[in-house]
């Protein structure tokens, strides 16, 4: 006579059967797996490198107004995306992870993926990095297609490494269980449950990784893409880079004639940090300033006045070995006649 | 992500709670270690002798 079930044992098999049930459900695809975050962001790449300061880093797209009735990206991706496309106008910044498309005289397309850097608008080019330390160019006029790259959705590589770890696991504990089961003393069972125990935490391991890569190559093919397309009636690059604010004049401090100037020049005539540094070959500097040196004539000594003048360019490198001509700069109250001055 | 992990803790903890009461153990404590622990709780009972077993050998009891 078999003995009825008692309620906690009806309930933990109940349990177990329902559980079971919806873990298989999850593995086979079911909606409940569906833990996954749309990526709704573009991705980001770090660029580190040094960088000439009058290179925008920021990229404009403009559309057509005729374009309003073709099929063009126009989603505003993110709250606090690198990227936006509102309206007519896509800015795409410094570090946006893009696909290029294009064509080159007498070639085939091809396609560059890399962060975007910036705009070289003295030659016309799209500059792109793939590693972060080397420059890739492409030219603005050979450019068929911007594909602005989103966020790989994150909930991927964690579904490859549940569905490779735990279900691996599940099949490891199930095995030991049946082999454990098998024998007969402690002691064999004691050596089967280790040994289980061993090749099953093994193989879960394997199978973490394995299944993160899995989901890593699904998540890269499912991460979402924004193109635009670069031509007549669709999207065009900007040439002019965009308004930016007016840079703040450098700090210019009146020099007030003093006794000891030979030792307050250097130090009044280096360079602020506002000035920006000297570009690398290739970038056409900003034209000096054309303004002929002054001679100044010599003060009278009744009434000395400081020379407007003599306030010069902060960029002017001092040069104290200079043997200046005496008449050439006024004298100052503390100086005594015939000691060489600095002009 | 959660849920996928409370899906499997809620079936290690119904497998482990199960196995503890077909042992003799106490099934509440085996049912939280086995949502704690996942496959590693139930390998654990598995090495884990009767308790029935275990009075039957055991003279003080």
């Amino acid at each position: 006579m078999v003995a009825a079930p008692r309620p906690r044992s009806r309930i933990l098999s109940t349990g177990l059967l329902l559980s079971g049930l919806t873990v298989a459900a999850f593995h086979s695809g079911f909606p409940l797996g569906c833990a996954i975050t749309p990526g709704a962001r573009v991705e980001k790449l770090p660029v580190e490198m040094p960088l000439p300061s009058g290179l925008p880093d920021e990229l404009v797209l403009s559309r057509s107004p005729s374009l309003d009735g073709l099929t063009v990206s126009d989603a505003l991706v993110g709250a606090t995306s690198t990227s936006t496309v509102r309206g007519r106008r896509a800015r795409i910044q410094r570090g946006t992870s893009l696909e290029i498309l294009f064509e080159r005289p007498g070639e085939a397309p091809a396609v560059i993926e890399g962060a975007f850097v910036g705009l070289e608008r003295s030659r016309g080019w799209l500059l792109l990095t793939q590693d972060g330390d080397t420059l890739e160019y492409v030219d603005v006029e050979q450019v068929r297609e911007l594909t602005v790259r989103g966020e790989a959705p994150s909930g991927y590589i964690g579904r490859g490494v549940l569905v490779g770890g735990l279900s691996t696991a599940v099949l490891s504990a199930a095995t030991g269980a049946v082999l454990v089961a098998s024998m007969d003393d402690d002691v064999s069972q004691a050596i089967a449950g280790i040994c289980s125990a061993t090749i099953g935490g093994g193989a879960s391991l394997v199978a973490l990784g394995v299944g993160a890569a899995v989901g890593n190559a699904q998540a890269q093919d499912a991460r979402p893409r924004y193109p635009h397309p670069i031509a007549p009636g669709a999207w065009s690059i900007d040439p002019e880079p965009p308004a930016a604010p007016p840079a703040p004049p450098p700090p210019r401090r009146p020099i007030e004639p003093q006794a000891d100037w030979p030792d307050l020049l250097p130090s009044q005539y280096a360079p602020s940090p506002s000035v920006p540094p000297t570009p690398p070959a290739g970038l056409e500097p900003a034209p000096a300033p054309s303004t002929p040196p002054t001679v100044l004539e010599p003060a009278p000594a009744a009434s000395p006045t400081p020379s407007p003048t003599a306030s010069a360019s902060p960029t002017a490198s001092p040069s104290p070995s200079a043997s200046a001509s005496p008449s050439a700069v006024p004298l100052s109250p503390g100086d005594e006649p015939g000691q060489p001055r600095l002009p | 992500m959660i849920l996928a992990v409370l899906i499997h803790a809620v079936f290690f903890g119904f497998l482990t709670a199960w196995l503890a009461e077909r042992k003799g153990h106490r099934v509440s404590s085996w049912f939280v270690l086995g949502v704690a622990l996942g496959a590693l709780a139930t390998l654990v009972l598995l090495l884990q002798p009767d308790e029935a077993v275990d009075a039957a050998h055991d003279p003080a009891r």
